[in-house]
């Protein structure tokens, strides 16, 4: 019998401690497979060759998530437009709520927020669409 | 109250300890982070990283607690470095190891104690990664499962090995 590769994430997010804790939690409770990355620019080189299951992306001060997000739903990197993504932010008003929406963003996280938060989003984002 | 018990291995882990060159060594962000972030992962009043002298725990980075060390008979620690899992107590006034401790009928009052043993190397513990609350708790495995992992950062940056991950 085969083992099934676990479901490849990325986490983006300045906070080294964070984003470590996450990714050695999630593969040692077999939730995913957690790359990490520390800025989005980062990001964009990884997604332009290699594929992921899911996204969980901090916004940052600005909306330079927002130019990614694009590129992945416009079919321009190697992950699917369908890809599920969640966004961390700072703060949140309705227009932008609206736009990450259109974007089909699956979830907000506003900050503060623990880790134990952040894996059940990444076990959400993990989980196949079929079971959604 | 039940004194912490001295290990088998007690004069290689002492030596293991002094080799670490890091008892009475000023505070260091690197190790402040990791208590601070975890008393705030966990909503506990107190994270410290405490090392098992001979006579002694002294703290490394503590969130929290005023003083810089305590003796190590009436330790938690003490304790916790017997053992290689998380040694929780979920209510120390329930606990006929510590009911009558110091520390738990007078101040800091501990309730709850969950402490991860620092283990450098396979059977040497120098210390713990500890979470102190002045109530009853326990941990899920999702909690331990994280207190783990920010042990395993300790651990790295103890033996030099934290190395930036990610891009």
């Amino acid at each position: 019998m085969s083992a099934v590769a676990p479901p490849q994430l990325l986490l983006v997010d300045p906070h080294s401690l964070f984003r470590r804790t996450v990714a050695m939690v999630a593969r040692q409770l077999g939730i995913a497979q957690v790359h990490e990355s520390s800025s989005l620019e980062a990001a964009q080189r990884l997604l332009e060759h290699q594929s992921m299951d899911g996204l969980l992306l901090d916004i940052g001060q600005g909306l330079d998530a927002l130019a990614l997000l694009q590129s992945v739903r416009a079919g321009a990197l190697r992950c699917p437009p369908s890809t599920p993504v969640a966004l961390t932010a700072e703060a949140c008003d309705l227009p932008t709520a609206q736009l990450y929406k259109e974007l089909q963003v699956r979830r907000i996280m506003l900050k503060p927020f623990k880790v134990k938060t952040a894996l059940e989003v990444i076990q959400d984002l993990a989980r196949p669409e079929s079971a959604q | 109250m039940m004194t912490a018990p001295i290990p088998a291995n007690e004069a290689e882990r002492i030596q293991a300890l002094r080799e670490l060159l890091i008892l009475d060594t000023p505070p260091e962000e690197r190790f402040d982070r990791i208590v601070e972030f975890a008393a705030e992962e966990f909503g506990v009043p107190i994270a410290l990283i405490s090392l098992v002298d001979d006579d002694r725990q002294w703290f490394k980075a503590r969130f929290g607690l005023a003083v810089c060390e305590t003796d190590r008979r009436s330790s938690f620690c003490g304790h916790a470095i017997h053992v290689s899992e998380v040694m929780v107590v979920s209510d120390a006034t329930q606990d006929p190891r510590f009911a009558d401790n110091p520390m738990v009928l007078g101040p800091p009052h501990i309730r709850f104690y969950a402490g991860a043993p620092l283990e450098i190397r396979p059977g040497v513990r120098v210390g713990t990664l500890c979470l102190i609350d002045r109530r009853r708790r326990t941990l899920d495995d999702t909690d331990l499962a994280i207190l783990m992992s920010l042990r395993d950062v300790v651990v790295s940056e103890l033996l030099g090995k934290a190395a930036e991950s990610g891009s």
